[in-house]
């Protein structure tokens, strides 16, 4: 299989993209940081699930970039032995289907956490499914599925849950929250488009959205280390 | 009345100090906590053990004192407020 015959973002794109993905994976790495702090102080156990949540989220964008990096220094990478063709490709297929796992599974906890699901089972099956989703990116090449169970378990759980919060705490923060949240919800949205008409635009429109949704997301999280 | 977490409980605790001028006696702490006795002293062992209070003698009182820790916390609470308040779990 070619590198990227898996590879959905237009290669003008590549190199922006992975400075999203970089902005994105510090905003999620500082917040599950800070919830690691929240959970140790006051022993509350969602925000240990909060900074698994945040810190899974995290390390499949670092993976995503690293697919990119990839593609970017694949001419540069493949004259040396041990990069040869197999393994880069290997490296770069592995990478995506980390991304897809990590993403769906920060996703699978922050939506238990919201519909207060502490059955195991149900949270394994979930699992199961996010893990599905992910060796489909390889074996399907496609990312169909992932967007899907993203975007379900964005708009069905984790979003109704932010807004909720909002209108019970009415804040400045919680409605910032809620805002990034429900970008994220458009942002995959857009992508489901991009795999059923495969314009090139939809893509990028959702990774701009997704940007827009981390950068609120570290306003928020400004505010509240100012207060 | 709403049930408290741990934090607030911490909190108010620190409060009830910092109200009296620092310091405070057990029993006027116990009112103030509003805890039962034998929470009132688990919650101030986590407090020591924390560097949060420290105890001072003063003729035959005792007196439950707030550190600059504890001081430090209370600041530091109003963040963890509005982030778990952002968050809402």
């Amino acid at each position: 299989m070619a590198i990227n015959e898996i590879l959905l973002t237009p290669s003008w794109f590549i190199s922006l993209e992975s400075l999203f993905y970089i902005i994105s994976m510090i905003v999620t790495f500082a917040i599950s940081f800070y919830s690691y702090k929240v959970y140790k102080l006051s022993e509350n156990r969602s925000y240990k699930y909060l900074f698994v949540s945040f810190f899974a989220i995290s390390f499949g964008f670092l993976f995503k970039i690293l697919s990119n990096l990839m593609v970017l220094y694949y001419d540069k990478l493949s004259p040396y032995h041990i990069f040869n063709y197999l393994k880069l490709s290997y490296i770069y297929t592995g990478s995506l289907v980390l991304y897809a796992f990590l993403i769906l599974g920060g996703y699978i906890i922050l939506a238990c956490l919201a519909s207060k699901v502490s059955n195991r089972k149900v949270i394994f099956s979930l699992l199961l499914i996010s893990l599905l989703c992910a060796v489909l990116v390889d074996k399907a090449r496609s990312f169909t599925f992932f967007y899907f169970f993203s975007f379900v378990l964005l708009v069905v759980y984790i979003i109704p849950y932010m807004y909720e919060n909002y209108q019970k705490k009415k804040i400045r923060s919680s409605y910032l929250v809620f805002s990034s949240f429900l970008l994220l919800g458009i942002a995959n949205f857009s992508f489901i488009i991009r795999t059923v008409y495969p314009y090139l635009r939809f893509y990028a429109l959702g990774q701009f959205i997704s940007l827009i949704a981390f950068i609120i997301l570290l306003i928020s999280f400004i505010l509240v280390l100012k207060k | 009345m709403e049930r408290r977490d741990k934090l607030k409980i911490i909190h108010d605790m620190l409060v009830a100090m910092q109200d009296k001028g620092g310091k405070i006696k057990p029993t006027h702490l116990l009112y103030k906590s509003n805890l039962s006795h034998s929470k009132m002293q688990l919650y101030l062992e986590e407090l020591f053990g924390k560097g949060l209070v420290k105890e001072e003698h003063k003729d035959t009182n005792k007196f439950y004192v707030i550190t600059q820790e504890g001081i430090k916390f209370l600041e530091n609470y109003r963040k963890i407020k509005e982030f778990t308040d952002s968050f809402g779990f």
